[in-house]
């Protein structure tokens, strides 16, 4: 068996293909060839599942243990990593909790619990210090540009996470209600705050690129009176902008 | 462009894992060096630790991920990211293993191992190559701990590793714990087999515990979970090795169920002692 079929073969029976060993070229020598295999099935696939319980805590917690590992194995056999920096494994339980039918909820947790490891694994090192500012003439800071931490996104949720994610152990202290979260991370501890307008609208039109004249301008149209100092406030006590430029 | 070759001294280091980062930030054990897989660095805020800690530790790259055993060869992406991470970290030493992990894009997550072919020989050496190529220096590569044999192998383990190590110019990182742990699950005689390797080509050697488990058949099985102590037999062979070579740069590891720091500490102690009565 040439090296290119033997390693197609082999990753193909590791991510579950009912591949028999007959014709591998593999020694007995007491122990059959199924078990010596399934000893590095068995390495990659629990490898990769205790990867996924501590990405997906919550989901774990209320799946259940029996019932997450079994998520992971469909997971690992349809989605398997294609990158051995395995920060990026995996984005794809959602996908596999909506082909199993599970319970919306835990889908959205699960979807949620992604969105703050990617924050986590994309913040930037440097905290903005806001004291730079002080040293900038009223001109200069109107003319600035927040730039928005390249780990924060927005998620949409149906349920109301920000009253219970911290002890969501059992779904029924869900309940529906449409809400936005900005998530991100400081010092390596993603976390996620409900958004509102103002918030929401200083975020955007700083990611277009937009300085604080014209954020400012623009506010005065919208209902309710922008309050300036509070949302700059937010956004950088939350790591939510990373600098200022002119 | 090199890195900086000669930082690693030849002495007993530990291996750094995520669980023991604020121990080593805070208390700043003294411990000659450090070793990292750099897959887990990909992320800024992990890389920050590691600049820290860079400033008081040589550190070396063990790397995972280059699959240098695929006949598909060496991912250009993640030989960027080495190199890239490299120019800031400035490794001592970088290595990885004589195995694959990546077939059709998809990564395994474990080292598999190779028949001792001509072809898989050449394989690997050509991936080297290319490696090393594009790092700008040589590397160490590590001999596996492995479950089966193929019976198409045209050669043993020990010959197959000396021709690539000739052919390329890397260098051997020995690990005395998968040697125990090959020849335990084959049959071999680990002796016999360290006698096979030539002094001059050992760059590091690693250090690590292993688990039994039994298989239906009643056979035990020794599996490198590096999730232990390092036994007495291995403790024995490293010491074997060490009083027929010269003081070689020598890594604990632990990997998974991480002790206490200070365990992992009182290891390369123990380890540092055998390196000590050699030079006596």
């Amino acid at each position: 068996m040439n090296l290119a079929s033997l390693q197609k073969k082999f990753k193909d029976k590791v991510l579950g293909s009912k591949i028999l060993l007959d014709d591998f070229p593999i020694i007995e020598n007491g122990l059959e060839k199924e078990h010596r295999f399934f000893l590095y099935q068995n390495n990659t696939i629990s490898s990769l599942t205790d990867i996924l319980q501590i990405c997906y805590p919550k989901t774990l917690q209320l799946l259940g243990s029996n019932d997450f590992i079994k998520m992971c194995h469909q997971l690992i056999f349809k989605y398997p990593p294609t990158n051995p920096c395995l920060s990026e494994f995996s984005p794809n339980m959602k996908r596999v909790l909506q082909a199993n039918k599970q319970d919306p909820k835990v889908i959205q947790v699960a979807d949620l619990e992604w969105h703050l490891i990617k924050a986590k694994f994309s913040e930037p090192v440097n905290l903005f210090d806001p004291s730079t500012l002080m040293q900038w003439s009223e001109n200069d800071l109107n003319q600035g540009v927040f730039q928005i931490n390249p780990a924060v996104n927005i998620f949409s949720a149906n349920y109301s996470f920000h009253l219970v994610w911290e002890d969501i152990t059992n779904l029924s202290k869900l309940y529906e209600e449409k809400n936005r979260y900005i998530i991100t991370s400081k010092k390596g501890i993603p976390y996620f705050i409900l958004m509102d307008n103002q918030l929401e609208y200083f975020i955007q039109s700083s990611l277009q690129g937009h300085n604080l004249k014209k954020i400012i301008k623009d506010a005065e149209g919208k209902k309710g009176e922008f309050d300036l100092l509070n949302i700059l406030g937010q956004t950088i006590n939350n790591n939510l902008v990373i600098g200022c430029k002119i | 462009m090199t890195f900086c070759l000669d930082q690693i001294p030849k002495k007993a280091g530990v291996g750094l894992r995520h669980e023991h980062y604020n121990y080593f930030l805070k208390e700043r054990p003294k411990i000659p060096w450090l070793e990292i897989h750099p897959e887990n660095y990909k992320a800024p805020v992990y890389q920050k630790i590691l600049t820290d800690l860079r400033e008081d530790y040589p550190i070396s790259f063990h790397s995972v991920g280059l699959s240098l055993g695929s006949v598909e060869g060496v991912d250009e992406n993640h030989l960027q990211f080495l190199k890239n991470l490299a120019k800031i970290v400035q490794p001592g030493l970088i290595s990885d293993h004589v195995s694959w992990s990546i077939n059709e894009g998809i990564y395994l997550n474990d080292l598999i191992p190779l028949p001792y072919t001509k072809e898989a020989l050449q394989v690997l050496s050509d991936n080297i190559q290319r490696t090393q190529d594009f790092l700008g220096q040589p590397i160490l590569i590590e001999n596996p701990s492995s479950y089966l044999e193929f019976a198409h192998s045209e050669m043993a383990e020990p010959d197959f590793l000396n021709q690539v190590v000739k052919k390329t110019g890397c260098q051997l990182l020995l690990d005395v714990n998968n040697v125990y742990v090959s020849a335990s699950n084959h049959g071999w005689n680990p002796q016999e087999y360290i006698d096979k390797i030539p002094k001059t080509i050992i760059g590091e050697i690693h250090l690590a515990g292993h688990s039994k488990v039994m298989a239906p058949s009643g056979k035990q099985v020794l599996v490198d979970t590096h999730s232990d102590v390092v036994c007495d037999d291995v403790w024995d062979l490293y010491a074997y090795i060490i009083n027929k070579n010269n003081h070689i740069p020598t890594l604990i590891e632990w990997d998974d169920e991480l002790p206490d720091p200070r365990i992992l500490m009182a290891e390369a102690q123990k380890a540092q002692e055998i390196l000590d009565v050699k030079n006596r």
